[in-house]
């Protein structure tokens, strides 16, 4: 019988590829999480049907499609629209890293965070 | 001689005199004359007032009493008469006195023959005109010398006073008391010798030379002269006289000095223009930093969290084998958020808020940022080439940021160009015809501005290298990326595209929207006919 814990799925959305890279690394070795990176807005909306994430990490400005939009479609979709969306950007002002703000009612976590941060959202919003 | 006949009046008191004139008149055919006589000075003077005469042909008894009067009389009324003398008596000495007196020719009774009475003729007559042309230039060079303002001074060999004209009557005074008066006198004592060795010098040589000098006025006022003289000479051709023309300079002197103390002014006040000017370019300059800073921070911020996510990797990863490294792991994280507390402080002083958008003059816009990168363009002797086309429709932008975008993508050109190259910047309105390839977002309604460089060709195999799909030619641009400018233009309602050529250089294109025209469809070309 196998009893490992089935693997929660991330979908990581963010046009800087190193940021993408090291995110799939950190949150993969901490857990049981799969994560799938994506860097446009457009390529995000696609992946969501696909991979049904549990969990999208947006970041808000991106060439093309920005994450807003993304997340406006994502809101629409009646198979996409109850899935948790986060956004992580450096375009809040007058917060701290890490700081956890409201936007478009979403959650957004303000960059640059550490690892620790990253992990203790996915502890919050998965309960994992 | 003149063709036409000679008006000759005879005054002669004995009709057989004065036939006997007549008669040798009559002999000289080359000498045509028309012949009046009257017999007394009287008559004459009637005559002369009535009609013309060309010659007064006066017969005199020498020893009567007030014969010169008589011509002296004649002399005075009618200077422009010449006057032949037919003495009875024709002695050297008395015809000297008629001739002072104003007679041109003297002949004798007993000289009255036809050749003598023609030469006799044509002498009085050459004389005259001769006499008459001196007066006249001696008069023309009284009325200048009267006249003008500089000052005229004959000199004798010792530099006294011999004549001076009427200016220098505004210098020193009645010109009688000049006269005979050392003319060094008044020359400022260190100028004296210099200007008393220039004189012996031209009396030497004859050869006048230009001097300046102070002079001091009887009440001590110094004024400054310019002078120049020349000399005349006596009989024996030695120089004997000094004629010296000279011109008051102090008018002259205070107005150049003036003149430099003005134009001294102008360079200083060009030069606190220029320094204002820098400034204010600088200034320019200075605040494009806000309006990139915004757009910047996300670039910064996504570059911070590369890192500080690497670094949280690598020190959970080394933390069990290695002390050491985790600790230099922890002080890069350190250091890396400290980074970030510096860009949000940045952040902070550069806070800019929304978009001000209204409608401008865009070629007004272009030739303020071009203007303002020239001092870069020079120092890299980079010629900015400006293609503005007239009668653009305004442009609906924040001016503010456009021009801050214009300066970012021209310094960015500038910087991109070889030394010795060309920087474009071109402004028209877009034509959908255009072989260009435009962002379809781009339609009738727009107005584009081009900014071409001249930068080298990326090395082959290095074009579309980059992940993020910019070009090679991007890879050269300092960290404000055209990202980071689209991501500002695009604020305002701008987009903005680059593109590169097959062999050479980048253009950047900022596409504006137009202001809609007055009375014309929403979607009218201003350059639609």
């Amino acid at each position: 019988m196998d009893t490992a814990e089935p693997k929660r799925r991330i979908l990581v959305v963010d046009d800087e590829i190193g940021i993408t890279r090291l995110l799939k690394l950190v949150i993969e070795r901490s857990g049981p999480y799969e994560v799938r990176t994506e860097h446009t807005g457009l390529m995000a909306l696609a992946a969501a049907r696909e991979f049904k994430p549990d969990l999208i990490l947006m970041d808000i400005l991106m060439p093309g499609m920005s994450g807003n939009e993304a997340a406006g479609e994502i809101r629409k979709d009646p198979d996409l629209q109850r899935i948790p969306l986060v956004f992580l950007t450096g375009a809040v002002r007058e917060t701290y890293p890490g700081a956890a703000v409201q936007l478009d009612g979403h959650r957004c976590l303000v960059k640059p965070l550490d690892s620790a941060a990253v992990l203790n959202l996915l502890r919050t919003v998965l309960g994992t | 001689m003149a063709d036409t006949p000679i008006q000759l009046l005879i005054l002669e008191a004995s009709p057989q005199e004065a036939e006997r004139v007549h008669s040798v008149l009559a002999c000289l055919p080359d000498l045509p004359c028309e012949v009046q006589r009257v017999a007394d000075a009287d008559a004459a003077e009637a005559h002369l007032q009535a009609q013309r005469a060309s010659l007064l042909l006066v017969g005199l008894e020498t020893g009567r009493a007030g014969a010169e009067e008589v011509i002296l009389g004649f002399r005075e009324k009618h200077p422009w008469l010449p006057l032949l003398i037919v003495a009875s008596d024709r002695h050297p000495a008395a015809a000297e006195r008629l001739i002072r007196c104003g007679a041109q020719e003297v002949i004798g009774q007993d000289e009255l023959l036809p050749d003598l009475v023609s030469r006799a003729i044509r002498h009085a007559l050459a004389r005259h005109a001769t006499e008459l042309a001196r007066r006249t230039n001696e008069e023309l060079l009284r009325l200048v010398a009267d006249n003008t303002t500089d000052l005229i001074a004959v000199l004798d060999r010792e530099g006294r006073r011999l004549y001076n004209n009427p200016s220098y009557a505004r210098f020193f005074g009645n010109l009688e008391d000049l006269a005979g008066t050392d003319s060094f006198a008044e020359i400022h004592p260190e100028d004296r010798e210099r200007i008393r060795q220039v004189f012996r010098d031209t009396l030497a040589t004859g050869q006048g030379q230009r001097a300046e000098f102070r002079l001091v006025r009887p009440g001590g006022e110094v004024r400054r002269f310019e002078s120049v003289g020349s000399v005349t000479r006596d009989a024996a051709g030695r120089p004997d006289r000094v004629i010296v023309v000279s011109r008051d300079l102090t008018e002259k002197q205070h107005l150049l000095e003036g003149l430099g103390r003005n134009v001294a002014e102008l360079r200083v006040l060009h030069g606190e223009l220029e320094t204002a000017r820098r400034k204010v370019a600088e200034a320019d300059k200075m605040a494009a930093v806000t309006t990139f800073a915004g757009a910047l921070a996300h670039d910064v911020k996504d570059t911070l969290q590369t890192l500080l996510l690497g670094l949280d990797f690598l020190r959970a990863a080394s933390m069990a084998q290695d002390a050491g490294a985790a600790g230099v792991l922890e002080e890069m994280a350190t250091a890396t958020r400290k980074a970030d507390a510096a860009m949000r402080s940045l952040l902070e002083f550069a806070r800019f808020g929304p978009a001000t958008v209204a409608e401008h003059e865009l070629n007004g816009l272009v030739s303020q940022c071009a203007d303002t990168v020239l001092p870069e363009a020079n120092a890299r002797r980079i010629r900015v080439e400006r293609q503005l086309a007239p009668q653009l429709p305004r442009v609906r932008v924040d001016a503010t940021r456009l021009r801050h975008v214009l300066l970012k993508a021209l310094l960015d050109a500038i910087q991109l160009t070889t030394p010795g190259g060309q920087v474009k910047i071109k402004t028209c309105v877009h034509s959908p015809t255009a072989s260009t390839a435009l962002d379809p977002a781009a339609r009738s309604g727009t107005v584009l501005v081009e900014i071409e460089d001249a930068s080298p060709s990326p090395a082959p195999g290095k074009l579309g290298a980059s992940d993020r799909g910019r070009t090679a030619h991007l890879s050269h641009r300092s960290p404000v990326e055209l990202g980071t400018l689209r991501s500002v233009v695009e604020g305002f309602g701008a987009r903005l595209q680059e593109a590169r050529g097959p062999h050479r250089g980048g253009r950047v294109t900022l596409l504006l929207p137009a202001a809609p025209i007055p009375n014309q469809p929403p979607h009218h070309r201003a350059s639609d006919p």
